[in-house]
């Protein structure tokens, strides 16, 4: 039964707004290797394309012109200048100037490189993103094998072993943290817990999320607030810090799930994603439609574009995520805003896998200024479920088997990824229509924080004219009831 | 990205890419990469004129220098990415690996990477010596590889490392490859050798060892060598008795090899006794015999210690197993009947030939190759050396009865090694303490030996990073009392060390023998074993060599992750004072909650004494963890192994924390005050913001201790303590006077005034679990915190009769302010 409620979700739920966006790919000369690990444009218009090759690509007008090169897997990039970027390397944060102008960049500032790296394929280093003083925060995946017998080798060394000639740095720190640098080159490690966190994103507050990758402690990929001194959940980063603990696989799970943030959303796996990448919030003010403020994230895995609405309840972020666009030719691993409001996504594939045509590439999406018919957002109400859409909605939204509602949640634990627990239907008693039309409430009777993802199914809904609704699902990650 | 295998949705469209190897052009190409003999923050650069060059960021220094290519990136960029990169081309020049600068007097200097810029002919480094900016701007000219230098300006006097490698342009020579350089400008310039001849020597193999199985495998398939091949030849055994003959000390060696021998013809064979889970005992006892044995028989010839060899063997091949869950029995076992039937093949007879071979076959070689007791194989303690040396010995013992597992098993050592290798860097330390080194390098000793006399190589495997230095390690460790400064698990008594004589031997450094001689002297004289491996004595001494002490440093720390320092006020003096003190963390490997603890000699004995290990077998035969590092670990219940039994600080009587972190974070070697101050706030974490102790070995010959606590809560006690085999002295006042015999040593509390000593009792369990220390006792005094909560002491230790510095005339600052952070 369960089975058969997860096909129908999947199977309806991914389709998305393709008559509003449209997927344009760029042409990419052979000589060039397109593995994009970051964006960002300059303030004349340039996209500065890095690469997982080390290079980094200036694209304009369809000229394309290598801007620097040498770099060891560039997984991130952030213009700070008319001729500056600062890209995070496996091995450092590298500031790069071209100080000549002459389209090439000449000079490479070491910003910080205060953590272990040896080698090892896994531990990348992600970012950075700028908050508006000018301070960086990057992420640092969690792998590291540990120079036994100091520690024995606790995580990893099952299931993926140290390359051959591996050997840790002298003083190995900080794998599984995010930092933040000053444009200085201060560093100062942020949040923990990390595992292959290959996305960063500031909210217009300044505040830090993050997405991760599913397996130990990480039963599906999530977007996780970020705040300075958090356990996101995975214990190798405990080695290290504050709260270091010798043993930090040792701690019993209930203590380090009493210690851990819990994430904003779960992407429910294999339904909505396997392998979250970067989160962008949507600054157009309208350029892409009618989402401003919420979230974009990119999908590596299954090459489709995710939306996530949060809020903020009771100090605690939550809320959900729709599927938004599938079709790209590649898995999307970076997103960046142009200035007219189209939204570029780098992609790569290679050593993972992805739905799609190519191994690697550039592509934007464009709004045709249509609105889409969609759901908008999801909110928790004290009763059960406000959804806002985007259009108002045919009189029929009132009946309540239009809208099927699931609760499952997944496992906390050192296993790789989770099943879905406690998959349940979860009633819908009421449905009532606002006087525009634009919001439907959903009264249920039984409403469980602490983690539980609300999976919602709508079918033969449409909008007050006759469109079909856009995208029929929505997953909410049920953290912190509303206080009553 | 994630690590989900996602095959089914692999799509397979793709065009061609770009190639994935790096070809020198016309202008400088940089690629940032990871080459495992150097470091993963290699800035790699192809500079126009056919040089290539990796500078290393992580220690800021040209690593290597070749021509002929620059790099294949092919294992980085395809698939996953997990491979290293390869250079492609002819190594000419290769970087020293300390630090080629010295700014002023700091032999220890720390260095910054800040970056790099690029020309199109040539590449500008950028970092910081010990705070100097320093400029390095690499270009090729005319086939060579310039280096222009240009620093800040600085009133130091600064020093540049050649090794006596390329040209300089300005600058005074100095012994030991420095070159004293006085401009802010010049540049040092690398020319590669005329291209090999013909006739080309093999390159020297890189480390880690690259060698493929398949290679390995095509040698042994080859491969017959003839007997005895392992460690020694038929020509190098024959010539012992001429050796024995002509050299005395070696004749001494020989005689007691014969003697002990002769004593074991009647002995029965070992049987298969585990005490609690381990046979180790039987099978250190049948190495010593058939090392014993065999090396007899050909001293003299005489077949009834061949025949007993045999019978040893026949008994060892008939136990059931060698006790593979506890590896290390098999292995030492594998390595005893591998020499046994070695050595001794042309005296066996075909039955005990078979007999032996199989049973090095299948309870000893094929064991981790067909069984899962094989998960030593990626040890990187002890246990890597032991195990891979033991298998490699059967492998290549029986090498015609199984040429696909001596291959294998080969392979599997060298590529597993280096992770125990990794111990020795940089400077030859070892963090298990002295005891764990000898046990260690002993079978990697072995192992390099083993496979140089069967391959004639070791296929890099002796390249390892401070290898070539850790002959000078025992030497270091070792006071003038004969004892050793044995931190973490160990013993302070000193063996015979056949493992040491190689090492000196091979790098011909006499001097690293300092401390053999007098425990050989006593193993001879009193007729003692001398260890299981005292016949391997007469393979490895060299020829008598006069020893330069001035090669050895009176001060020295080893920089490495489980940081010690020694101070010694002389190397010939036998009455030289000499501390011993210790950073790092209690959870380190085989570790004790010693951070800040110190051993202290004077006058040819041992004052301030560390009580050793607690027996294993005692603890873990009462169903305790001896082994987890954890805060509540039942290790931390053991006196030996926690801070109560240690020369260090106890605050509020509570117990060190394991999981904090010590560094030396000043050290000097400067006659006037040679020092070493440990930072050791984080293992004190909770219990004071800051702990500071410095050691300082005063001209004098008196040794200073000077603490200083921040933040610790006021009223909380502190314990200053320090155990000792020394007895007298009236407790009570502020000066305890010492005795060992006819030698004393005053004890003085400096500060704080009023402080007392008293005198508590280490020597009577404090656990059931506890063994006795008996003739220890501790000698102490407890303080409180004050109000604020900075709390100041100083102890001075005057050995004998030299003359007590007046209070007034030491150096009483904080140890923070002593010299400049490290």
């Amino acid at each position: 039964m369960k089975r058969l409620a997860l096909a129908f979700a999947v199977g309806s739920g991914a389709i998305a707004a393709e008559d509003s966006y449209r997927i344009e790919t760029m042409a990419v000369p052979p000589h060039v290797s397109l593995e994009v690990g970051g964006m960002d444009f300059l303030p004349d218009g340039r996209l500065l394309i890095a690469t997982r090759r080390g290079e980094i690509w200036a694209l304009r007008d369809g000229q394309w012109r290598r801007w620097a090169a040498g770099l060891d897997e560039g997984m991130g990039l952030c213009v700070t200048g008319p001729q500056q970027a600062v890209v995070a390397q496996r091995p450092e944060l590298t500031r790069i100037t071209d100080t000549d102008g002459d389209g090439e960049a000449d000079t490479f500032e070491t910003l910080a490189d205060q953590w272990n790296y040896s080698g090892h394929v896994y531990e990348w280093s992600f970012g950075p993103v700028r908050d508006a003083a000018g301070n960086f925060f990057g992420t640092l995946a969690c792998w590291h094998f540990p120079k036994p017998p100091a520690r024995p080798a606790h995580y990893s060394g099952a299931e993926i072993g140290p390359p051959s000639g591996y050997v840790p740095e002298p003083a190995p720190r900080w794998r599984g943290w995010s930092f933040r640098v000053t444009p200085e080159g201060a560093f100062e490690p942020w949040a923990s817990g990390l595992r292959s966190p290959n996305g960063l994103g500031l909210d217009p507050n300044g505040e830090l999320f993050i997405t991760d990758n599913q397996g130990e402690y990480f039963g599906a990929c999530v977007l996780m607030h970020a705040p300075r001194g958090a356990f996101l959940g995975h214990p190798e980063a405990l080695a290290w810090g504050p709260a270091a603990d010798d043993d930090p696989f040792g701690l019993p799970l209930e203590e380090l799930a009493r210690r851990r943030l819990s994430p904003a959303v779960y992407f429910p796996y294999g339904i909505a994603g396997q392998s979250a990448s970067q989160p962008l919030v949507d600054t157009t003010g309208g350029k892409f439609g009618p989402f401003t403020g919420q979230w974009f994230v990119g999908e590596q895995t299954q090459s489709t574009l995710m939306r996530v609405a949060l809020e903020e309840v009771g100090g605690v972020w939550q809320g959900a995520v729709f599927p938004f666009l599938r079709g790209f030719q590649c898995g999307v691993n970076r997103l960046v805003f142009a200035a007219d409001g189209s939204l570029w996504a780098g992609q790569t594939q290679r050593g993972w896998g992805s739905v799609g045509s190519a191994q690697e590439g550039l592509e934007r999406v464009v709004w045709n200024g249509v609105t889409p018919f969609d759901i908008h957002s999801m909110r928790v109400t004290k009763t059960g479920f406000a959804l806002h859409f985007t259009e108002p909605v045919a009189a029929a939204a009132a009946s309540r088997d239009r809208y099927a509602l699931r609760r499952f949640h997944y496992a906390y634990h050192r296993q790789y990824g989770s099943p879905l627990l406690g998959d349940t239907m979860v009633p819908v008693r009421e449905v009532t229509v606002s006087a525009d039309g634009r919001r439907v409430d959903l009264v249920v009777d039984d409403l469980t924080a602490g983690g539980e993802i609300y999976a919602l199914q709508i079918t033969g809904l449409a909008a007050a004219d006759g469109t079909p609704l856009a995208n029929a699902s929505a997953y909410y990650t049920l953290n912190r009831l509303p206080a009553p | 990205m994630k690590s989900a295998v996602l095959a089914l949705l692999v799509a397979t469209a793709a065009l061609a890419a770009p190639p994935t190897t790096l070809e020198p052009a016309d202008r400088v190409v940089v690629q940032r990469c990871w080459l495992p003999d150097i470091s993963a923050r290699v800035v790699a650069a192809s500079l126009p004129g056919g040089v290539s060059v990796a500078f290393d960021a992580a220690t800021c220094r040209l690593a290597a220098a070749w021509t002929g290519g620059f790099l294949d990136m092919t294992a980085t960029w395809t698939e996953r990415g997990a491979g290293p990169a390869t250079p492609v081309g002819h190594r000419f020049f290769t970087g020293p690996t300390p630090l080629p600068w010295r700014l002023g007097a700091n032999d220890h200097p720390s260095a910054r990477f800040l970056g790099y810029r690029t020309g199109h002919q040539s590449i500008e480094f950028r970092y910081e010596i010990d705070g100097l900016r320093v400029t390095e701007t690499l270009s090729a000219t005319d086939g060579s590889l310039v280096r222009r230098f240009q620093t800040a300006e600085t009133r130091e006097p600064l020093r540049f490392f050649t090794g006596g490698r390329g040209s300089l342009s300005s600058g005074a020579p100095e012994a030991g490859g420095w070159t004293a350089v006085a401009a802010r400008e010049f540049t040092h310039t690398l020319t590669p050798a005329a291209p090999a001849t013909a006739d080309v020597a093999r390159e020297p193999a890189g480390y880690p060892p690259s060698v493929t199985l398949a290679r390995i495998a095509e040698t042994t398939a080859a491969l017959t060598p003839p007997r005895p091949r392992l460690l020694v030849t038929a020509a190098g055994l024959r010539s012992l008795r001429e050796r024995a003959a002509r050299d005395p000390r070696a004749g001494e060696i020989a005689a007691s090899v014969q003697r002990q021998a002769d004593a074991l013809l009647a002995a029965p064979p070992v049987e298969r006794r585990l005490e609690g889970r381990r046979l180790l005992g039987e099978s250190r006892r049948a190495v010593h015999r058939l090392l014993t044995l065999a090396l007899a028989f050909h001293l003299t010839d005489n077949p009834a210690y061949a025949e007993r060899a045999a019978r040893e063997m026949l008994a060892v091949a008939d136990f059931a197993d060698w006790n593979p869950s506890h590896f290390l029995d098999t292995a030492e076992m594998t390595f005893a009947l591998a020499v046994g039937y070695d050595w001794l093949h042309a005296q066996l007879d075909e039955p005990t030939r078979a007999a032996v071979r199989q049973a090095i076959l299948t309870k000893g070689v094929r064991v981790p190759l067909e069984t899962k007791h094989h998960q030593w194989t990626r040890a990187s303690n002890n246990w890597g050396q032991v195990c891979h040396a033991g298998m490699v010995a059967g492998a290549l013992a029986v090498l015609e009865d199984d040429r696909e597992a001596a291959a294998t098993t080969v392979h599997r050592a060298l590529t597993h090694v280096p992770r125990s290798m990794a111990a020795f860097a940089p400077n030859g330390s070892y963090p298990e303490g002295p005891g764990y080194w000898s046990y260690g390098t002993t079978y990697n000793v072995l192992l390099i030996a083993l496979l140089e006399s069967v391959f004639g190589e070791s296929f890099g495997l002796d390249r390892a990073p401070g290898f070539d230095r850790t002959g000078a390690y025992l030497t270091l460790m070792t006071g003038p009392s004969g004892k050793t400064f044995n931190y973490a698990d160990g013993g302070s008594g000193r063996g015979v060390e056949p493992a040491v004589h190689w090492l000196a031997a091979r790098y011909r450094r006499a001097e690293w023998l300092a401390s053999e001689e007098r425990p050989l002297g006593e193993a001879l004289e009193r007729g003692d074993k001398g260890g299981r491996f005292f016949p391997l004595l007469l393979l490895w001494m060299g020829e008598a060599g006069t020893p330069d002490f001035s090669r050895l440093p009176l001060h020295w720390h080893s920089a490495s992750a489980v940081p010690v320092a020694v101070h010694r006020s002389s190397w010939s003096d036998p009455a030289a004072v000499f501390a011993g003190i210790k950073a790092g963390t209690p959870s380190g490997p085989h570790g004790h909650m010693d951070i800040g603890s110190f051993v202290l000699d004077a006058d040819g004995v041992r004052w301030a004494t560390d009580l050793g290990a607690e027996s294993y077998h005692r603890i873990e035969s009462r169903g305790m963890n001896f082994w987890s590092m954890a805060q509540d670990s039942p290790r931390w219940s053991v006196f030996r192994q926690n801070s109560l039994s240690h020369n260090t600080l106890v605050i509020g009587g509570a117990l060190q924390r394991a999981t904090g972190r010590a560094e030396i974070s000043r050290f000097s070697d400067a006659p006037a005050f040679p020092h070493t101050v440990v930072d050791m706030s984080g293992v004190y974490e909770g219990q004071a913001a800051s702990v500071h102790r410095g050691l300082a070995l005063l001209p004098s010959g008196e040794v200073l201790v000077r603490d200083r606590f921040t933040g610790l809560t006021p009223g909380a006690t502190v314990r200053w303590g320090m155990v000792t085999p020394g007895t007298g002295g009236a407790p009570g006042v502020d000066s305890l006077l010492l005795h060992q015999g006819d030698k004393s040593l005053t004890l003085r509390i400096v500060q704080p005034p009023g402080a007392a000593w008293e005198i508590l009792d280490s020597a009577t369990p404090k656990n059931e679990w506890d063994s006795p220390n008996p003739g220890t006792a501790m000698v102490a005094f407890t303080v409180k915190a004050p109000e604020n909560g900075t709390l100041d002491l100083a102890v001075l230790g005057t050995p004998g009769q030299r003359p007590a510095t007046p209070p007034e005339q030491l150096n009483l600052r904080p140890p923070m302010e002593w010299s400049p952070a490290r």
